[in-house]
């Protein structure tokens, strides 16, 4: 896919950050404010353990949380931990000031969010939360729409997750074509053209999900997290994850709110 | 033992009908409890038209393991000619397996059942043919 862009009145920084993200369908930056970073990840770790004496240091406790967790009881301790990060009242404004400028170069400054910020956790070897290819608009998502995948630990190799760089949506299109049910055959043909992402903690991934994407079993001896969320701008088409439903405006500006309450005089 | 069923939800409107996948979900799970059986978390089937890759692939690959059937969401959700939905169907049936539709409330276990849904599908289609041929005619009226 060729995409042309036309009107360019943007910043360098804009610019080398919208260049990456047409040509990769990613970009990793450093996040924007380590302190609320560091609160998010402060959270997680309190919700799993309620232990303050705790000698170890976050990192280690949430990439050793294989230790004690097994993968059998993996995901009721996800879901509590899903539903106190969603039922905190910060804690999506603080996870969408870690990539604000990044959205705004990426996706404009008038946003909706999705209303639930995802979790992942994956324990090595756990077969039960694999995510196999795919992208999220086949699954109803806006094309419009960028995903924000922020890691609580390093994250790399198999302990990370793929993207098929756009330059290949062509191949991807032809063997999509011949046999688009079998995910082991669309994985083993496409594997060679993946890029496999190596995010750090202090990291933070912003990625088009319209490209192919997904991970494999993690095979690295640590615990990986993550969280994501989607973004994308008010006024662009929405498919099936509707305004309110799905999402909801985080960054409606003064002109817009004016706009949208105007009527003639009459 | 309790059936292990796998959820099955579409991410695209049905005869113009849309259902959000997060109330899909619940009207899953509501059946499931009612039956007594273990829900599956959902695979979603593709936004493209008329594909049923997901339904496919969930035959073919989890109806191999120690899952008993596919509870879907609606009967309507199978494909719209009636000797694909056959197909898929009685491939479900050809190995032992089921399929529960939870809005509707209905277990398919073999071809009588299998009939029945094909009767349902047929009549839903004719009804909204003839919907649309009133509604012209009272243009005229
Ligand atoms: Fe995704």
């Amino acid at each position: 896919m060729v995409y042309t862009v036309t009107a360019m009145f943007i910043t360098k920084t804009e610019k080398i950050i919208a260049d990456k993200f047409i040509k990769d369908g990613y970009i990793i930056l450093k996040v924007e404010d380590s302190k609320r970073l560091r609160k998010l990840q402060n959270f997680i770790v309190k919700s799993i353990s309620k232990n303050t004496k705790n000698k170890k240091s976050n990192l280690d406790i949430l990439n050793s949380y294989y230790m004690n967790k097994r993968n059998k009881d993996l995901n009721q301790s996800r879901l509590r931990i899903y539903n106190n990060i969603n039922n905190n009242q910060n804690f999506r404004k603080d996870f969408y000031f870690l990539a604000k400028h990044g959205l705004d170069a990426i996706v404009g400054n008038e946003l909706v969010m999705q209303n639930k910020i995802n979790l992942s956790i994956q324990n090595p070897n756990d077969h039960s939360s694999l995510l196999n290819m795919h992208a999220d608009t086949w699954s109803g998502d806006s094309p419009y729409e960028v995903v924000v995948w922020l890691p609580m630990v390093d994250a790399y190799k198999s302990k990370s997750m793929y993207i098929l760089p756009a330059k290949y949506l062509k191949k991807f299109q032809k063997i999509f074509l011949k046999n688009q049910s079998n995910q082991k055959y669309l994985y083993s043909k496409l594997k060679k053209y993946f890029h496999w992402l190596e995010i750090k903690f202090g990291e933070v991934l912003i990625f088009n999900q319209t490209l192919p994407h997904g991970n494999i079993v993690n095979k690295v001896n640590e615990t990986r997290w993550s969280l994501n969320c989607r973004f994308k701008s008010i006024f662009s088409p929405y498919e099936d994850k509707k305004l309110g439903e799905f999402f909801e405006p985080i960054t409606i500006k003064p002109a817009t709110k004016i706009g949208l309450k105007y009527k003639l005089p009459s | 033992m309790k059936l292990k069923l796998r959820g099955y939800i579409t991410s695209r409107k049905f005869f113009d009908e849309r259902v959000p996948q997060s109330v899909q979900n619940l009207v899953i799970r509501e059946f499931c409890k009612k039956i007594n059986a273990n829900y599956l978390l959902s695979a979603t089937e593709y936004y493209m038209k008329n594909n049923h890759s997901i339904l496919k692939k969930i035959i073919r690959d989890d109806l191999n393991k120690n899952i008993n059937g596919i509870v879907a969401y609606s009967i309507f959700q199978l494909p719209d000619e009636y000797f694909s939905r056959k197909k898929i169907l009685s491939e479900i049936l050809k190995k032992n397996k089921i399929i529960c539709f939870a809005l509707e409330n209905k277990i398919i276990k073999n071809l009588e059942d299998s009939e029945n849904i094909q009767l349902i599908w047929e009549i839903k289609k004719k009804t909204i043919i003839s919907n649309n041929f009133i509604s012209k005619l009272k243009m005229y009226v």
